[in-house]
């Protein structure tokens, strides 16, 4: 916090001088220390980098039963300091103890790496995924507090899930249908879950952002799916007859899924998170029957599905969602009109044509947003900002 | 803090540490189970010898044609090793879906599976990697070209029928023995 902001204000009349001071000695009631916390924050990390150094340059001669006990050994350590960071409510508690969380959670995870490297042994990638998930799941969700530990959760989540998928198809070398909805659902799970938990937990926040992570990755995914729809028939899931099926499951699960939502969440959020599961799953299954590789029908489903979340973010005054969505269409279009235009591209009209194109879209998107996105307020419930922590 | 967290949490901090702990355990006590075996090794490609910690081989199991081995693990065969550890001396496919294949079943001194998560994959029968120590890898890489010697890995068979690499060991190759033929 500047003195030089409110001297400026100060002068301008916006604050008084009792407005000023209580001001200035509530901040100086909050300040830390930074520089000595950032001074020793640089000593710890030159330690740190140090230590690793020296246990790397030596790596093939530590016994892998020492190495092995000073990897469960730092993890017993920082189990430690999550519980003694636990009670405090401060800069400590918030801050400290996420970090310390997901240091132990990286240890956990590379334990499995260090076991199969001095054992030599090897197993599916997904085995020491579920298995991490399943022993630091509990910890993670208990008592993490910011996005650094919700992103981690979810990122685990869906790489268990799609290393999973992977080595099954591998394995059966064609996966039944309901596994591939099931498992493809998996953010829509998560979203659940962030959204049946936030209401019942003191820490709401860090379950809203479970599901806004759970939600953007749903949202990516339902996209990728709609564009691989256009590039080959079957798309992401292989055959023609079985992305149909598989759709038309997802069509079932996610309407329930939207129901859940909305009766979990009777606010305008839910309103529209249902509606994005509704409309995901309604364009998907219609873009799997139709099984087109027109640049323009293709187009015409993806901007369908987010034009229901642009209309989404209008409903629950998202402003930021509601841009990215404008941005997004935006530049989908443009897209089709290269795609529509590839046989006049190799002649000048045809780039001219496009070119222009694309300008009067951007111009365009660029208007739009300014008059219809949601005006910047407060957010008073979640939003599904991921930057905003 | 809720008094929910005052419970769980440590519990929940604990998990881990046992989970893991367990795990460790689990895995120390596999690795001491099983047969071990000596393997002659074969096809290895000169410019394929050693990536980076590890060299890649092609078994070349004794009596056996290298189209007969299993390379896919719901194929239900797999190779009947008869012998004296570590000395194999023949090495069988057998079917466990049709095991009137073969005249006379034999009575096999340790079963190897394909294992379709070691790092070959499905090709854990054919080829495998062994991780070797940096130091020592120049002189593997110059005994693994060189013609008159014959490499060896010791390989542990555990009780699920999984191939774990422990060695690899070196013998002068004699001609007797029919040495191995060149691949292209």
């Amino acid at each position: 916090m500047s003195d030089r902001k409110l001297d400026i204000w100060l002068d301008a009349g916006l604050i008084d001088s009792a407005t000023a001071l209580r001001i200035r000695e509530y901040e100086a009631d909050r300040s830390r220390p930074l520089g000595l916390w950032s001074l020793i924050g640089l000593g710890a990390l030159a330690i740190g980098l140090g230590i690793i150094s020296l246990v790397a340059a030596n790596w093939d001669e530590i016994p892998g039963l020492v190495r092995l006990s000073v990897h469960a050994l730092l993890i017993a350590a920082v189990s430690g300091g999550i519980y003694l960071l636990q009670p405090r409510n401060g800069f400590l508690g918030l801050y400290l103890k996420d970090v310390l969380l997901f240091i132990l959670a990286i240890l956990g995870a590379t334990f499995f790496g260090h076991l199969g490297q001095v054992y030599q042994t090897s197993s599916p990638l997904w085995q020491p995924m579920a298995m991490w998930l399943l022993l630091f799941s509990p910890l993670l969700l208990l008592a993490g507090r910011g996005w650094l530990i919700s992103l981690l959760w979810i990122v685990a989540l869906l790489g268990t899930g799609i290393a999973h998928w992977q080595w099954y198809a591998q394995q059966t070398g064609d996966p039944p249908a309901i596994y591939v909805a099931l498992i493809s659902s998996l953010p829509v799970f998560a979203l659940l879950a962030g959204i049946f938990l936030g209401s019942r937990s003191a820490r709401e926040t860090f379950w809203s952002q479970v599901g806004q992570f759970a939600l953007a990755s749903f949202v990516a995914g339902a996209s990728l799916k709609l564009i691989a729809d256009g590039v080959t028939i079957g798309g992401l899931f292989g055959s023609e007859g079985k992305a149909g099926e598989i759709a038309a499951m997802h069509l079932g699960l996610w309407s329930v899924a939207a129901l859940l939502a909305y009766r979990l969440n009777r606010t305008a959020t839910g309103i529209s998170i249902a509606a994005i599961l509704f409309a995901a799953a309604l364009t998907s299954l219609v873009s799997s029957i139709a099984q087109s590789t027109e640049p323009l029908v293709n187009a015409i489903f993806f901007i369908a599905f987010w034009a229901a979340i642009g209309w989404s973010a209008i409903y629950s005054e998202w402003r930021n969602v509601f841009q990215v969505v404008v941005a997004i269409i935006a530049l989908r279009l443009i897209i089709l009109s290269f795609e529509l235009a590839s046989d006049l591209l190799s002649s000048g009209l045809g780039l001219i044509l496009a070119g222009a194109i694309t300008i009067v879209i951007a111009i365009l998107a660029y208007r739009f947003s300014r008059a219809f996105a949601p005006a910047r307020h407060p957010a008073a419930g979640q939003t599904p900002d991921p930057s905003d922590p | 803090m809720t008094r929910y967290q005052r419970l769980f949490l440590p519990l929940a901090l604990l998990l881990p540490i046992f989970g893991l702990a367990l795990i460790w355990l689990l895995t120390e006590r596999q690795s001491h189970q099983g047969t071990e075996w000596d393997v002659p090794i074969a096809g290895y490609d000169p410019r394929d010898l050693l990536r980076g910690h590890y060299v890649q081989f092609q078994y070349d199991w004794p009596m056996m044609q290298e189209d007969d081995i299993p390379i896919w693990s719901g194929s239900g065969s797999n190779l009947c090793i008869v012998g004296t550890s570590p000395h194999i001396q023949r090495v069988v496919t057998r079917d466990l879906f049709r095991p009137a294949a073969g005249a006379s079943a034999p009575d096999c001194d340790a079963v190897a599976k394909v294992n379709p998560w070691s790092e070959e994959g499905n090709d854990g029968l054919v080829r495998d990697r062994i991780y070797v120590p940096q130091q020592a890898a120049r002189e593997y890489q110059a005994k693994l070209a060189d013609p008159g010697l014959q490499g060896i890995v010791r390989i542990r068979i555990s009780n699920s029928g999984f191939i774990t690499p422990l060695s690899l060991a070196f013998q002068p190759r004699s001609d007797a023995e029919g040495g191995l033929e060149e691949r292209p």
